[in-house]
């Protein structure tokens, strides 16, 4: 049995609609129209144990409703979940002993108090045993590289630093499964690539389950194993990314730069994106001619100085599903 | 319940940043006794009808009135009105605790510590340095007696807890409202009269003596100062221990209920 099987969970909203001006705001007084909204509309998926999912999809496609459907935050109008073994919403208090969650727009650290102390009132609300949370605390000290600031308050982090403390602060009482929603909002570059490894770290030394929502594909390709898409509230794709990459007729791309400025490069399989110069972007399907003889094909027509080969970006795939070509898996 | 105490905790060191506003706070309700101590003065030079209260018996009224005046509720608590409207709760309902008693324990300590800050400069100047100085008149002087004081205590206690139980009805209404401005314009007229603060429960007509009694709010001050002053005598204070006791109960039935309704309609704001 899957660590989470979730079954046709369907969850609607209900927002407020007003008509523009007095007239509309004095109508609203007496009768207010509502809107449904569905944010889930019968969505199933199952994780197993030691995954790490991207959970991808728009603004709006219904992830952060997701996450916290499984963490026992929010209960669905129908359908069922059960995260190792437990209905999350029925059995609240007992599920989130068992979970960890970062939302990244968030912060769960006491603002005015140093890191240390939040980890410490952590250790009283999960009542982790004493020996336990300071083992705890010190490893993911280390891991996460806390030493420096655990004694600042939290309003005086950085992002960065902040990010890493949230999921410091989340993996205190031992979570078997952890909920990051956004972890890399906002974060530089280095800091995305630091988080990133210890993601990775955790999922590998404590075996703990993450389910990650994110908009940068750079976080897909370092750490998912399999990425789950939903546009809608409905699933778009569930697979790997070289599934998902084979599975759209993906053109490809390739820089060429020849020695002498010339006027074309022309090939009959390959069609001419933009010339600048001596550069010369062309796009192909590797349906009809492999790389490697394109490849061939244009170092005897030309001299070439160089060559780049391109896959097409996983935002633009991504993109495409978000556009509406569902693809089956 | 460690988990509750290591957040009573939390909050009352957070609370004990605001020294600096508690004495501004001070100075403040001392001027306004001090008011308060003449306008009354005048009000019984001026009449020869019996009052509710001998003066002696006002003075400790308006001085414990003003020492206490923190215990009444008459904001909204904006840290947890703004987590219900940025959609912050969400973090709060991860914990393994319940929602409920998280928020209480926030009020009290909200509540405990602001009183807690001022009181002993307060107690000490106007119940001892005042005495030194002559001021005898304008004096706080001790409870009626020893008795009198362990039943005040108590009744202190219970005034703690139904403030506190106040405060949580309060937040629980943002779940509806999504903003505190109505509240925080309601409440302060609400306590003002209702409490006592501003003119003692007793001096007031009799059909409005049995609007109060009706009311929440005379057992947040109106009853452990008049205990004190042996305007309810021991032997009768029990009975209005337990009119507190009672609406503390009622207030935090009522609280979670609603709080459990208001948590499933909560849309969780902000994505």
């Amino acid at each position: 049995m899957p660590q989470i099987q979730v079954d046709e969970i369907s969850k609607s909203f209900y927002i407020s609609k007003r008509k523009k001006g007095l007239k509309g705001a004095l109508k609203g007084l007496f009768n207010r129209e509502s809107m449904e909204i569905k944010a889930l509309d019968k969505l199933s998926f199952s994780v197993e144990k030691g995954e790490i999912l991207g959970y991808l999809g728009p603004n709006g496609a219904g992830k952060s409703t997701t996450l916290k459907i499984l963490s026992g935050i929010l209960s669905p109008d129908s359908g069922n979940c059960m995260v190792q073994g437990r209905i999350p919403w029925k059995d609240r208090i007992n599920h989130v002993k068992h979970i960890g969650v970062v939302f990244g727009q968030r912060t769960q650290l006491w603002w005015d108090l140093p890191v240390i102390e939040s980890f410490d009132l952590l250790q009283s609300i999960y009542s982790i045993p004493k020996d336990r949370y300071q083992e705890n605390r010190d490893s993911l000290t280390d891991l996460l590289d806390l030493e420096p600031f655990l004694f600042t308050p939290v309003r005086q982090l950085s992002l960065g630093q902040r990010m890493r403390c949230e999921i410091a602060a989340s993996m205190l009482h031992d979570p078997s499964i952890l909920f990051l929603d956004e972890p890399t909002i906002g974060l530089d570059a280095l800091s995305k690539v630091t988080l990133r490894n210890i993601i990775k770290k955790l999922n590998r030394e404590y075996q703990v389950t993450v389910i990650l929502t994110t908009h940068d594909m750079d976080d897909i390709e370092a750490l998912c194993s399999r990425i789950l898409v939903i546009g809608k509230g409905a699933i778009l794709f569930n697979g790997s990314i070289e599934a998902l990459r084979k599975q759209l007729d993906s053109k490809r791309r390739i820089l060429i730069e020849t020695e002498e400025n010339i006027e074309q490069v022309y090939h009959p399989k390959a069609t001419l994106l933009s010339s600048k110069g001596n550069r010369f972007e062309l796009t192909f399907s590797p349906r009809e001619i492999s790389a490697a003889k394109l490849v061939g094909d244009l170092m005897k027509t030309y001299s070439l100085k160089d060559i780049i080969m391109e896959n097409p970006p996983i935002e633009e795939i991504i993109a495409q599903l978000y556009l509406g070509q569902k693809v089956k898996p | 319940m460690r988990a509750y105490t290591a957040m009573m905790g939390a909050h009352m060191r957070c609370q004990l940043q605001y020294r600096a506003a508690a004495w501004a706070g001070m100075v403040t309700q001392l001027f306004f006794g001090m008011v308060k101590l003449m306008i009354f003065g005048a009000f019984y030079q001026s009449t020869k009808v019996e009052q509710p209260f001998s003066y002696e018996q006002m003075v400790n009224y308006i001085w414990l009135g003003q020492v206490l005046l923190m215990i009444l509720p008459f904001r909204v608590d904006q840290e947890l009105a703004d987590l219900i409207r940025m959609g912050n709760l969400a973090y709060e309902l991860t914990r393994p605790v319940k929602i409920f008693w998280f928020w209480y324990v926030r009020a009290l300590s909200l509540r405990i510590v602001p009183v807690l800050l001022r009181a002993l400069p307060m107690i000490l100047l106007v119940g001892l340095v005042f005495p030194l100085l002559k001021l005898n008149q304008w004096a706080l002087a001790p409870p009626v007696s020893w008795m009198a004081a362990i039943v005040f205590l108590s009744s202190l206690v219970l005034a703690f807890l139904l403030s506190a139980a106040l405060q949580v009805l309060m937040s629980v209404t943002i779940l509806w409202s999504m903003s505190s401005q109505g509240m925080d314009l309601l409440m302060p007229s609400i306590v003002w009269i209702f409490s006592g603060i501003i003119i003692p429960l007793p001096f007031y007509p009799p059909w409005m003596q049995k609007l109060f009694h009706w009311m929440p709010f005379r057992g947040l001050i109106d009853i452990p100062l008049r205990i004190y002053m042996g305007h309810i005598p021991v032997n009768a204070a029990l009975g209005s221990l337990a009119v507190q006791l009672t609406w503390i109960l009622v207030l935090l039935g009522v609280s979670s209920v609603l709080l459990k309704r208001g948590l499933k309609r909560v849309v969780i704001q902000g994505g």
